[in-house]
Parts: C-alpha cells; structure tokens; sequence
C-alpha cells in the first residue's frame, strides 16, 4: 500500500513516536495530577514537558496556553461555546470543515448566535475586504481555517487576525491541515485560539488534539470534573489549563505527541513542507498531463497551498476514483471531506473529489508508482 | 537554607513554578498535599529554597496562584 491520506491522519508515524508511545505505556502509567507517589510525580513532569514544546512549537509564552484535547475538533468546540453568548456574531471562511461549521450552526439553530460567510479568493486584498464586509457590530469571533482540507489553499491569516484586531474582534485559526507543517506562532501572527490535531501533522497518536491561547480568554466550560485538586469545590476550577481538562488525560498519546513534535523541531517545519510539496508539485504536474484527470487549482495557485491536491478523473465521484485506486494499493480519500462550502466553491458539489495528500515519509519512487496507477485507471 | 512552603491546587502550575525557580538557580520539591497533615484542600505543595520575598516575585511573575503555608503545613497568617 502507498499511503497519500496524510490530510485525514499520519502515517506511518516516526519510529520516535512509537518508540515514546511503547515508554510510556511501560514507565509513565501512573495518572498525572492525582497523587504525589513517584510514578504520578514522573508522569506528570512528562506531560507538562509536551506543553512546554508545545507552547514553543506554537510561539506562546505561557503553558497555561496549552490545553489537551481528544482531537482538532474538541478545541475548536471548547472556544466557539465556552466563548459565545446570545446575541453574538461569527464570521468564517467559505472554506470551513464540519468541524467549524455544525457547532456554528447548532448554535444558530438553538438561536444564540448568527455567522456570516467570507469569500477566500487567491488575491489577499479581495479576501481580507470580504471578511471586512462581513463584520457586524456584534462579532465576537472571525474563524478561518489555516489551510483547506480539501484544495489546500491557504488563506491570509496573519492579515485576517490584523483585521480582526483591528475591530476588537476575538480570531480562531483552525490548524488542522498546517500545524507541524506550517510555521504558525500565535504571538507574533496575531492569533487568539490555535486548534490542532496531535495526529496530523504533528505526528503523534489518534486521540490527541491541542487548544492554543496567547490570551487567556476566560471561556465556559463544555465540560466538567475532576482535576486532582480542590476536590470539595463543586464548581470548574478557573485555572488554566486544568479548567479544561477534567477527566484523565490522554497520557500516553501526549508523550507520543511529544514525540511527534520533537520530530518537527529537529526536523524543522520548514523542511517536511517543503519535501511533501515537491511531492505534491511533481504529482499535480504529472496528473496535468492526462486528459482524463481534472485538477482544481492552477500551477501557480499550486504554490500558495498546503500538498493536499484533489482532483477527479473523467466523470467519476471522488469515491468511485478513491475506491478504484484502492484496489490498486493507493490509499487516499475520496468524497466530501466534510467541508462542503469548499466543494460548493470549486464547483465539486454534486460529485466530490479524490484528495491526494502525501506526507514526509512519502517518496518520489511512491509518487510515480501512483501516477502509473492513475494513467491505468483511467484508461479503463 | 530558607525554606518556603506554599500550595498549589494544579500540579500544572506547580511544575511551571518549578522550571521558573530553576531558571533563577533555585531549588524546589513539590509533593502532594497529603503529606501535610494541615492543609485541608488537595493540590500540592512547593517547597522552594529562597526567601518568601522572592519566591513570591517568581510566582507572581509567572501568574502562579499560591497560599504561602507555616512549615507545619498550616495557614500562614
């Protein structure tokens, strides 16, 4: 199997992860925050040493900043309701996975809040005066995706948080499809919220997840419990980040996250983007020469997106290519990616696309093994 | 050597207490309230070589919430 699903999770991951992954199952199993023995003092030092790469990864100066969740998703909901109250008012992309827009859109239903959408456009000006456009008296938060899951455009996030800094305006980026392979530093880009996924492209286990803060934003809370501390209080404790982790955290996959990012670090981010998009520009050059295959973005939009290339091949669903080309041996993800403005945008929305989307661990002898699979199904 | 108590209810703040003091040379040791029969609520407690003066300039620096403790693990009042 060729593996080119990285938008949908890593893999495989470095032997480094599975390495701290294994460590920690057999040396750091003591529950971190409950008890003052060695093994739950040990274990908790570990954890607090993630956030500690975290925040550094990330460009945040205080820990507290750091919040452990299950996935990209769980921090993106814990600041739209724990911040949002009635009457409020939300901007977002026209590039939103599910992620953003079913919470947005359920607090709609209930009647708490209103969103209204901003148009993503390849020239920076036309996009920062559709958000413009947007705002309201009332706006309490701008959302925008860092990269597309779907096209792998990258909108202008630093010019958007100016904006919304501009007008007092709280601004969430969602990095699920850039961190780890995108240099995003919430200080000094303007970001108020960072959510990520620990399982992309920061490497580390399914199940782990981060929210970020520069600004400790008092928010709600989602959820509610114990934190090992002020046990006879029944209300939430206030402090971050304990506030928003009741409940036994991920341990294991935490250390393996911070494994994950150990790898970026001496990696650099710099250099795993730009191995996985000379991989994406030879793919996306190679497939722009087969008359069957249709291709999104242009050569040049190319080069302002994340290596996530969709495309579909003659007058089959992105599921049907997906499936076909996984009876050949390359796994990659077809349909709607659960962001179906960015469908509607492009134009795929009745058929989808299959989404091409390689990793560091991919190689060049894999890229052509895939372009030769693809010319065969399309000959069929 | 001077040596200050103080509890803590998050063993997150005080592990960032502790790389904190370690920054400025100072020692610190950090074990469950439990193990001071006095302190009623659960958390921790830091017990940090240096001066009430500035361990409390540390701790405030870095935003950590404390409630400075006698050696028995008591209130200090």
């Amino acid at each position: 199997m060729i593996y080119f699903d990285n938008a949908a999770t890593s893999f495989p991951k470095p032997p480094s992860v599975v390495s701290a992954v294994q460590h920690a199952m057999l040396y750091y199993g003591a529950n971190p925050g409950r008890s003052g023995y060695p093994l739950a003092q040990k274990t908790a030092k570990k954890v607090f040493e993630v956030r500690e790469k975290a925040a550094d990864l990330f460009g945040i100066d205080d820990t507290d900043g750091v919040i452990f969740t299950n996935n990209c998703t769980s921090a993106l909901n814990i600041v739209m309701k724990g911040l949002l109250k009635e009457g409020d008012h939300v901007v977002v992309s026209d590039m939103e996975h599910n992620s953003v827009m079913r919470p947005l859109f359920t607090l709609k239903q209930k009647g708490i809040i209103d969103y209204s959408v901003a148009t993503v456009h390849f020239n920076d000006e036309q996009t920062i005066q559709s958000f413009a456009a947007q705002i309201c008296s009332n706006t309490r938060l701008i959302i925008c995706t860092c990269a597309s899951n779907v096209f792998g455009v990258i909108p202008p996030v630093t010019k958007i948080a100016k904006l919304a800094k501009e007008n007092d305006i709280l601004f969430m980026v969602d990095g699920a499809q850039a961190a780890g392979a995108m240099d995003i530093k919430l200080k000094r880009d303007g970001i108020d919220f960072l959510a990520v996924p620990g399982h992309k492209g920061l490497y580390g286990p399914s199940g782990t997840g981060m929210l970020l803060m520069q600004r400790l934003e008092m928010l709600d809370t989602m959820m509610e419990g114990g934190t090992g501390s002020n046990s006879f209080e029944y209300s939430q404790p206030k402090e971050y980040p304990d506030r928003f982790e009741a409940g036994t955290i991920n341990t294991t996959g935490i250390i393996g996250l911070g494994a994950g990012i150990d790898f970026i670090m001496k990696t650099g981010v710099s250099a795993i983007h730009q191995k996985e998009m000379a991989l994406a520009e030879y793919m996306y050059a190679q497939m722009s020469n087969i008359e069957e295959v249709t291709l999104y973005t242009n050569k040049e939009q190319l080069k302002r997106c994340m290596p996530v290339v969709s495309f579909n091949v003659a007058k089959q669903t992105g599921e049907e290519t997906a499936s076909l080309l996984g009876e050949k041996g390359i796994a990659l993800r077809g349909g709607f990616h659960c962001a179906p403005s960015a469908h509607v945008k492009f134009g795929t929305d009745q058929i989808g696309t299959a989404r091409l989307s390689p990793g560091y661990f991919n190689n060049l002898k894999q890229a052509k093994q895939f372009i030769e699979i693809l010319k065969k199904i399309t000959l069929k | 050597m001077e040596k200050q108590l103080f509890f803590i209810y998050s063993v997150n703040h005080a592990l960032k207490a502790q790389r904190a003091l370690s920054k400025y040379g100072i020692a610190s040791h950090i074990s469950r309230s439990s193990n001071y029969r006095h302190v009623k609520s659960c958390g921790y407690v830091i017990e940090i070589f240096a001066s009430y003066e500035k361990s409390m300039e540390i701790l405030n620096h870095i935003g950590v919430s404390v409630t400075p403790l006698n050696q028995n693990g008591g209130a200090k009042i």
